[in-house]
């Protein structure tokens, strides 16, 4: 029995990968966040003719998937989020260096998604309705389940794993990368892969919509005059181990995990305390876990939806967490660029920061003329180049107020 | 991971089920091993007719219902909150209102809030421009789960997993944990299903003649000396594979258990085939009374199982949660 009571490894990101709609892999997306390209284009994944939004980011997925284990069979039934989990799966393996065939123990793979394969969700829908015919409707009910996408990418790549899928709207990509540091913090497990990932379906297209949550103009974050996101899509998966074992093997180490918060703010379903309380407790917790004061953090990547309220309500949290420290606080919101990729943007936003302390520079946001008064923070709005970056924190907030930061650090023995 | 632990106990029980609200009424049900009455039930939007046993009305109006947060929600977020209500007891909540309970939750689910899901995409396929803003933040996952932390008045973590049967096995693993490792002083660890045709057009496809059922259960974990029941063992939760088959992977599952255990009572899983044939105890199976509840059948057989290690019916109890289609786990209990 292991008992993480007493037990608090430290724990470092030693493989990482992505997709995005500024491309698949990290270089590409490093320098696209890096000049803080813009992503977004008219959206040709479904009709949209009859929503009010038209733009979002769309990933254009390569020609073929990386070299795999599936059978041919298997390879045929991968639908687009699994293609994306595919994609920054191998990528972080390969980056990693893990070799999953000598690796006896289950390895915790903890992911998260909002819509998961909503794509054959909807597919199984209108088949059934229409009643005429079940073919292929048993391939679409079982690819739907976001649990298979999970299975695809342990079969994909040989690894003996323990799935966990975490749906906690917006925040699951944060929570999973967050679950996982647990476990290897608290002894439960010496590595894990953890991630998020989701694709863009017409469903969660017009629920946001019907929400006006959409910007109908262009997503601009922290803007007086903002109007709503911008959806998107893309996977980010990362290697986690214990920085022992990193450093015994001599892995490059993208950075320490310094600390978790996950909270759950009560105030309304889709609506968030105006105040921001839990924004403000968990990027609160998160530092204090990770030994960190607010004039540490040299870099935020906040939610920054683009929406009036979760703008306000976070901006709110920032400016009171981060007190005498806010005016130097830098601070940007990349889904102006790439959109919200819900149960992918923790993962993807924790990516950035890794790439961003990596390369020295700050990703910076759409430009705004007219930043929300809020902003009493160093809103990053061009390209900057900066001599260190040894603090970052990323927020994730979500439907149902699930909210959750996470540390970077960068490591030091 | 698998995890042992002889430290955590279930020391609350709710459920909402086919036999009833409340625990004692689905328990009741179990001991009469009489199976509820199942019914053909016709679907408003698709006009199809399936077999299910459905949750009865509340007896009387539950003041629980009234409270804003419920009032545009499916029918699962109510059943989660009436089992929370009931597993948790006054006593806790006032301890949480008071701030000197320290309480995450886990809810696991299967099919989630599959009635407006299916009702907003329908909206969307009719006319997306007049698709209902109020449904589609309840189709969301973790809908049910922010409801029960606005109900109970915690501000703690909550997680939503989603997965199969065996899911709701590894929803107690994560809440034994949070206590283990001094996070939390509880964790409410909660399943919840509802009736739905496209779920059973779904099921029908690998199940003749499938009968659904539909409810939730909530299982509050604390530390404690006298619980209900203790938390024993959660095996590892190991995937079926297209190179591991079921079988094979079903015996994995029931090697974790420690060789010669003896335990009184097994609740039973999905198509298991020959795993359990020497088992020499009782067998119960809440399937075959309460109906195909997905991810809450699980949810139910631990806390029957809870129940009946309470009362002192049974020592020790086995729950096989073995998943539908996507993995297995198994859970040991005892006094």
């Amino acid at each position: 029995m292991l008992d993480g009571r007493r037990q608090r490894n430290r724990v470092v990101i030693s493989g990482a990968g992505i997709i995005t709609p500024l491309g698949y892999g990290w270089s590409k997306n490093s320098n696209g966040f890096r000049a803080g390209r813009n992503a977004l284009s008219l959206v040709t994944l479904f009709d949209v003719s009859r929503q009010k939004a038209k733009v979002a980011g769309q990933v254009n997925l390569p020609e073929s998937l990386p070299e795999n284990r599936l059978t041919l069979r298997n390879k045929k039934r991968i639908d687009r989020a699994g293609a994306m989990l595919l994609l920054a799966g191998s990528e972080a393996f390969h980056a990693s260096g893990w070799d999953f065939a000598k690796m006896d123990k289950l390895i915790p793979i903890c992911l998260g998604t909002s819509a998961g394969s909503m794509e054959l969700g909807e597919d199984y829908y209108r088949v059934a309705i229409e009643g005429t015919t079940r073919r292929q409707q048993a391939e679409r009910i079982s690819g739907y389940q976001t649990h298979r996408q999970g299975m695809q990418l342990c079969e994909a790549f040989g690894i003996n794993a323990s799935l966990t899928i975490i749906s906690n709207a917006c925040s699951s990509g944060a929570n999973a990368i967050g679950h996982a540091f647990r476990l290897i913090q608290r002894g439960h497990a010496r590595r894990a892969v953890a991630g998020g990932y989701d694709a863009l379906c017409k469903m969660v297209f017009a629920g946001f919509d019907s929400l006006n949550a959409l910007s109908t103009t262009s997503p601009r974050p922290f803007a007086a005059d903002r109007d709503g996101l911008g959806l998107g899509e893309g996977a980010a998966i990362f290697c986690l181990e214990r920085m022992d074992d990193a450093l015994k093997r001599g892995a490059h180490i993208y950075a320490e995990i310094g600390g978790y918060a996950a909270a759950t703010d009560r105030h309304h379903l889709t609506q968030p305390h105006p105040e921001g309380v839990s924004a403000y407790s968990t990027m609160n917790h998160s530092c204090i876990e990770a030994c960190v004061n607010p004039a540490d953090v040299a870099y935020l990547n906040s939610h920054g939806t683009g929406t009036p309220l979760n703008d306000s309500a976070e901006g709110r949290a920032i400016c009171h967490w981060a007190g005498n420290a806010v005016q130097e606080l830098r601070v940007s919101s990349t889904k102006g660029n790439i959109g919200h990729l819900l149960g992918g943007a923790g993962a993807v936003e924790s990516a950035i920061c890794l790439m961003a302390m990596e390369g020295r520079w700050i990703p910076p946001g759409v430009s705004v003329a007219n930043p929300d008064p809020v902003c009493d923070f160093d809103l990053v709005q061009s390209p900057r180049e900066v001599s260190s970056l040894p603090v970052t924190l990323t927020n994730s907030f979500g439907f149902g107020g699930s909210n959750a930061s996470l540390v970077f650090k960068l490591a030091t023995s | 991971m698998s995890m042992s632990s002889s430290d955590i106990g279930i020391t609350g029980v709710g459920v909402v089920s086919p036999a009833g609200w409340g625990f004692p009424a689905m328990l009741h049900c179990l001991n009469e091993n009489k199976p509820i009455e199942k019914i053909v039930h016709k679907d408003k939007v698709s006009g199809r007719n399936f077999l299910r046993r459905e949750v009865p009305a509340p007896n009387k109006t539950n003041s629980l219902f009234r409270n804003p947060r419920l009032r545009r929600t499916s029918p699962v977020s109510r059943y989660l909150a009436a089992a929370a209500f009931e597993a948790l007891g006054e006593q806790r909540l006032e301890q949480i209102a008071s701030n000197n309970l320290r309480i995450g939750i886990v809810v696991s689910s299967y099919t989630g809030c599959v009635n407006f899901s299916q009702r907003f995409y329908q909206e969307v396929l009719d006319d997306p421009l007049t698709a209902s803003p109020i449904i589609f933040p309840e189709t969301v996952f973790n809908a049910p789960s922010s409801h029960l932390s606005a109900l109970i008045g915690s501000s703690e973590i909550n997680y939503t997993l989603v997965g199969d049967e065996s899911q709701f096995l590894s929803a107690l693993e994560v809440g034994v944990n949070w206590i283990l490792d001094d996070e939390l002083d509880a964790v409410l660890v909660a399943a919840g299903e509802e009736n739905n045709w496209l779920s059973s057009d779904a099921l029908s496809i690998f199940k003749k003649t499938p009968v659904l059922g539909e409810g939730a259960c909530a299982l509050l974990l604390e530390r404690c000396d006298n619980p209900m029941a203790k938390i024993n063992l959660i095996t590892d939760r190991l995937n079926y594979t297209s190179t591991t088959p079921r079988a094979k992977t079903l015996s994995a599952m029931r090697a974790q258990l420690p060789e010669g255990i003896i335990s009184d009572v097994l609740f039973e899983g999905i198509n298991e085939g020959s795993l359990w044939e020497d088992f020499a105890g009782k067998r119960l199976n809440v399937r075959d009374i309460m109906g195909e509840g997905f991810g809450v059948s699980v949810g139910w057989s631990c806390a029957a199982a809870a129940g009946l290690i309470g009362s002192g019916q049974f020592h020790s109890a086995i729950v096989s949660g073995s998943g539908m289609d996507q993995s297995c786990a198994s859970l040991l209990i005892g006094s």
